[in-house]
Parts: C-alpha cells; sequence; structure tokens
C-alpha cells in the first residue's frame, strides 16, 4: 500500500472530522442565545451581559467559529456547563461503559451471526436457511428499544435472571449487549449468507471443483476469504449505526456511557459537552473506517495501488 | 470485485428482467396457487402493509374508543384475553384508562405519514445529486461524495437529537431530519449505477445522435437505475418508521398528545411490572409495518436481480 493512499485517507479522515464539527457549531448556535438558556428568568440584564463575555459567547460568529477551530486542534471543548468541569474529561468519564457495551454487543453479533450465515449459505433452502432467514427477518425488524424492552419484560420483571438498569457488573451486560447487538447479528447473518452465495456461484469455484477440491476446502479456502472484504466494510459503516443504537440502549437501560450522557447534554443544552461527544463519536467511527479500508488491501491484493 | 464485473455486464438485461417479471405475470398467467406458493412471504407482507395502510385511512371510522379519550375508572385494564379483560377495549388500556388499540390504529398514521414523505424527500435528493455526481464528475462528484461521507460518518441518533432540540419536535421536523439522514445511500447507490451506464453503448449512441445531457440522464439512465432505488426505497420506508418510533421513544419525535407507537412505548414503560401490554402492542405494531415492509422489498431485490432469481 502506497504511503500517498495512507496520506490521503488520514487528510479525508480529519476533513471529515472539521466539517462534522462545523455542523454542530451551526446547528448549536442557530438554537440561539446559550446563556438565556443557563441562567433563571429574572437574571438582570448586567449579570446576563458579564456571564455571555466571559463565556466568550459576545464576540461574533466568526470570531466564535475561528476560536472554535482553534480549540478543537488543541482538543479543547471548554468547560461543561452542567458538570462544571472539562468537557472531553466527562465524555471520557463515560468512555469506557460505552466501550464495553459496543465491544460486547460486537462480540455477540460476530459469535452469532457469522456461524449462521455460513451454515445458511451451505445448507440453502434447508430448514436452518428458514430459520436463520426468520431470525435475521424479525432481527432487523424489531426496534432496538423494543428488544430491550421485552428483554427486560422477560429477563428482568418476570424471571429476574438480570438486572434491568446501571453497570452493576457482568450480568447487567448480557441484556444491553444483547439489545444492540440483535440488529447488527441479524444483518450479518444475512450478508454472510448473500456474500458466500455470490461467490459460490462464481467462475473461479468452478474450476477449483472442476479440479477435484472437496467441498470443504472450496468453501473455506477459496470461498470464505473473499467475502471478507464485504463483511469488513459493512461491520465497519455498521459501527456508526452501533453508536447511535447506544444512546437508545444506554437510555432504555440507565446505562452510564456516553450515548446517555448525549441524551442528557441535549436536553440541557450544554453545548462544550454536546460538542465533545459528537466529537468523540465521529472521530470512533472514523478511525474504525480507516482501520478497515488500511486493512482491506491486505485482504484482497486486487485492491493494491501501483 | 469480481461481483462489481458481473453486474456491470449484465446490468441492461437487469432493466428488461426487471420489468418482465411483473409483466409477464400476463403473459405467463400463473395460477393463483403458483402465485401464492412462490411469493407467499411479499404477499403476506404486502397484505399487511395494505390492512395498515386502509386503518391508518379509516382511523375515525374504525377506532372503537378516541385515542385521547381517557377513563381513569378503567386504568391499565388487561387485553380482552386476560381473565379480567373486558370486550369494552379488545387491547387493554393504558395509565390513564386510553384504549390501545384505538391509539395503535391512529399511531399508524403517524408511522406511515412520516415513513412515506421522509423516503420521498430523501429519496428525490439522493437521487438528483447521485445523478448528477455520477454523470458529469469532476469537482461537483468530488464535493456531493465528501457530503456523503460526512452524512454516512456523523452518527444519525446525535444529528437527529441535536437538530429537533434545536428545532423542536413535530412532524415536519422529523420528516426533514430523516430526509437528511437517509439520502446519502440513494447518491452512493445511483452514481455508481450512473458511472457504468455512463460508458454503455446505448448511452454513446444517444450522445452521438446529438441528445441533450439532460434528457439522457432523465429518459435514459435515471430508468435503468430505477431498480435499485425503489428496492432501496422499499427498506428505507421500514427504516425510517423505526427512527421515527425511536425518536419519540426518547421523547423528541411526535408531541405526547398525538398517539404515535414510539410515544406510546416511552409511556408504558414505567407501567411494565404491572401492565405488559403497555410495552408488547406498540412495539409489535412495529415490528409487523417494518416486517412488511422489508418482506416486499427482499422480493422486490430478488425479482430485480436476475443472478439471484435464475440462481
Amino acid at each position: 500500500m502506497s504511503a500517498n493512499y495512507i496520506a490521503a485517507r488520514c487528510a479525508q479522515a480529519i476533513f471529515l472530522l472539521w466539517g462534522i464539527s462545523t455542523i454542530v457549531f451551526v446547528v448549536l448556535r442557530l438554537s440561539g442565545d446559550p446563556v438565556l438558556l443557563l441562567v433563571p428568568q429574572d437574571t438582570p440584564p448586567e449579570v446576563i451581559d458579564s456571564m455571555r463575555r466571559s463565556l466568550g459567547y459576545d464576540a461574533p460568529l466568526p470570531e466564535q467559529y475561528v476560536r472554535f477551530l482553534g480549540r478543537l486542534v488543541r482538543l479543547e471543548f471548554g468547560e461543561s456547563l452542567s458538570f462544571n468541569q472539562p468537557a472531553l474529561g466527562v465524555v471520557f468519564d463515560r468512555f469506557p461503559a460505552t466501550l464495553k457495551l459496543a465491544g460486547a454487543s460486537i462480540l455477540f453479533t460476530l459469535v452469532t451471526g457469522i456461524p449462521l450465515g455460513i451454515l445458511a449459505a451451505i445448507r440453502r433452502n434447508s430448514l436452518i436457511d428458514r430459520i436463520g432467514l426468520v431470525i435475521a427477518l424479525l432481527g432487523t425488524s424489531a426496534p432496538t428499544f423494543w428488544v430491550g424492552i421485552l428483554l427486560i419484560l422477560l429477563f428482568s420483571v418476570r424471571w429476574r435472571i438480570f438486572p434491568s438498569i446501571g453497570d452493576q457488573g457482568l450480568e447487567s451486560l448480557v441484556l444491553p449487549a444483547v439489545t444492540l447487538g440483535i440488529f447488527s447479528t441479524a444483518k450479518i447473518s444475512r450478508l454472510t449468507r448473500s456474500a458466500l452465495l455470490e461467490v459460490l456461484g462464481s467462475d473461479y469455484l468452478r474450476t477449483a471443483r472442476a479440479k477435484g477440491l472437496r467441498e470443504r476446502a472450496v468453501l473455506l479456502r477459496h470461498a470464505t476469504p473473499n467475502t471478507l472484504i464485504a463483511l469488513l466494510t459493512v461491520i465497519s459503516l455498521e459501527f456508526a449505526l452501533l453508536l447511535g443504537g447506544a444512546v437508545i440502549t444506554e437510555t432504555v437501560f440507565a446505562w452510564p456511557g456516553m450515548g446517555r450522557l448525549a441524551i442528557q447534554a441535549i436536553g440541557a443544552r450544554d453545548y462544550p459537552l454536546v460538542q465533545a461527544i459528537v466529537f468523540v463519536f465521529a472521530t470512533l467511527v472514523l478511525l474504525v473506517n480507516l482501520a478497515v479500508d488500511l486493512l482491506c488491501p491486505s485482504l484482497d491484493p486486487r485492491l493494491k495501488r501501483g | 470485485m469480481s461481483h462489481q464485473g458481473s453486474k456491470e455486464s449484465s446490468g441492461s438485461v437487469t432493466l428488461a428482467s426487471a420489468v418482465s417479471p411483473a409483466m409477464g405475470m400476463r403473459g405467463r398467467a400463473p395460477s393463483m396457487r403458483q402465485l401464492l406458493t412462490r411469493h407467499w412471504s411479499a404477499l403476506a407482507g404486502a397484505a399487511v402493509v395494505l390492512v395498515v395502510v386502509v386503518s391508518a385511512v379509516a382511523a375515525p371510522w374504525i377506532a372503537p374508543h378516541d385515542p385521547a379519550g381517557q377513563n381513569l375508572r378503567d386504568q391499565l385494564a388487561p387485553p380482552i384475553w386476560h381473565a379480567e379483560g373486558t370486550t369494552e377495549h379488545l387491547l387493554g388500556t393504558d395509565q390513564l384508562g386510553r384504549d390501545i388499540l384505538s391509539r395503535l390504529i391512529y399511531g399508524a398514521r403517524i408511522s406511515l405519514i412520516v415513513g412515506f414523505s421522509a423516503v420521498a424527500l430523501a429519496g428525490t435528493f439522493g437521487v438528483i445529486l447521485g445523478l448528477v455526481s455520477g454523470y458529469y464528475g469532476g469537482v461537483g462528484d468530488i464535493l456531493i461524495m465528501r457530503l456523503v461521507e460526512l452524512q454516512l460518518t456523523f452518527p444519525f441518533m446525535l444529528l437527529a437529537l441535536l437538530v429537533l432540540t434545536v428545532f423542536g419536535a413535530g412532524l415536519t421536523n422529523i420528516v426533514i431530519v430523516l430526509a437528511i439522514s437517509g439520502w446519502a445511500g440513494y447518491s452512493r447507490v445511483v452514481r455508481a449505477e450512473v458511472m457504468s451506464a455512463r460508458e454503455r453503448l446505448y448511452v454513446e449512441a444517444a450522445r452521438s445522435l446529438g441528445m441533450s445531457d439532460s434528457r439522457l440522464l432523465f429518459r435514459h439512465i435515471l430508468p435503468n437505475v430505477l431498480s435499485s432505488v425503489i428496492v432501496l426505497a422499499t427498506f428505507s420506508v421500514a427504516a425510517m418508521i423505526v427512527q421515527e418510533s425511536a425518536l419519540s421513544f426518547l421523547g423528541l419525535g411526535i408531541p405526547p398528545d398525538q398517539p404515535s407507537w414510539g410515544g406510546m412505548l416511552a409511556d408504558g414503560r414505567s407501567f411494565l411490572s404491572v401492565a405488559w401490554w403497555l410495552g408488547v402492542f406498540p412495539g409489535l405494531a412495529i415490528l409487523c409495518v417494518v416486517l412488511a415492509m422489508n418482506l416486499v422489498g427482499d422480493w422486490l431485490r430478488d425479482l430485480m436481480d436476475p443472478r439471484i432469481r435464475h440462481g
């Protein structure tokens, strides 16, 4: 892989981060004077003015924007208005909880989705393919938060097996992780199946069979590796959805992560905190996408340039 | 990638075969039984969508109660098959004594209006940008593709929460937010298809005959990429319905005075331990509609991809 390609991809990632931060800046400033939302209604105008000045909201918008970009480069988002601490620090405090949740749900997705997809593809139109199809259809159609509610109804209210709220150790991770992962499981299993079916009918596999390879070797050595790129690309795209799903899942299960923090911050119009959260979310998504892009050429030599 | 190559070579066949099965039914006239066995899932999906559309339209006539009508004597009445259930409220009532079934029927209106209008808006916008981007290339293409990437990187939930908090919740704003979140997919798909169509003989022929760009784009290239757009749109309606319900569930979607499925689930959350039906029926309604749309989408996709159909 050429150094130019890596440099171009990194430049693109930085451009996207800038774009996203700018959108957030613009949308937040469109909402009106942030200071008015922070103070009680009968606050004297002098107090409001001095607060505006001390928070830097009195400068013209372009100036505020330039200052915002300058701080962005230094990763300074200012103090969170509701926590009175540096915003990025507040986000990073919640970061491990979200990472734990996302990691557990990706793990759940991979260990259930991929085997289900492979089985469905090689036993096409069999009972297991049909069952896989039904699971996939239900999984992609059921809204995340409803799956969470159903799991709480069954496993917390009725059978009292798992706790329904908060982070109280490993067992409280089970329901949120399954809730968050079920959509991706359904998608990954279908994708594995269709990617595999696509290559199973291709010429080079016919050649492989024609030269007398056993079906197992054809499947594992020749077919499956060629589905990896499609799979990896989708998983990386799925990651943005996963983080979005985390916002809902964390709300349903009162999980102390970044998603719930986002809802709180937006509700409180805590601008610095919102900016920091969006920045961290977007950086995560970009890093995962970048990693997959850089990984793909090593999986498929045709993608190597030059 | 290998499958792209084969897609390109079979591209012009795609349209012909995409159109022919639907029309071909007239020619071959398959029996009712053949239809039912071969396409049962799509038919079931279409039937569910039809039922929901009809009930949404006819809500004032078929809903047994006023969806907002509170009756504190009938609070948290269970569904009819429950020992304490009554025929008065088939699916029970909520914490304010409102009839669940009536609220579900009225809630269908919100889901359908949001789902279809958001897709129409996102689709129109996305297809036009995709056509321009794929056909003309150059700086416009680069700009549009950067926008698409930006859109796909921005976590939708955060964007939606942000915009709805700033501009206020409500039907119109939800449709706009969902459209903003959904256009990028169409642009990408259309761009890719246009780029391969651009090199085809029929386009070259039309161009050499002196056809204008806009006529070529809309009369010849657009119909060729439309099959992919229709498939995408069908799945997208389902996705939009889920997203609307999620936003309403978070309290940022449809205002609470209007019955929406997501809002009903949010209301019912605090009563799960005493009234399971509040947490089950609205979700079941979402699941049914979304599942139905996905089934129709699956069928359309298979229909329009000859490789899968004959495979």
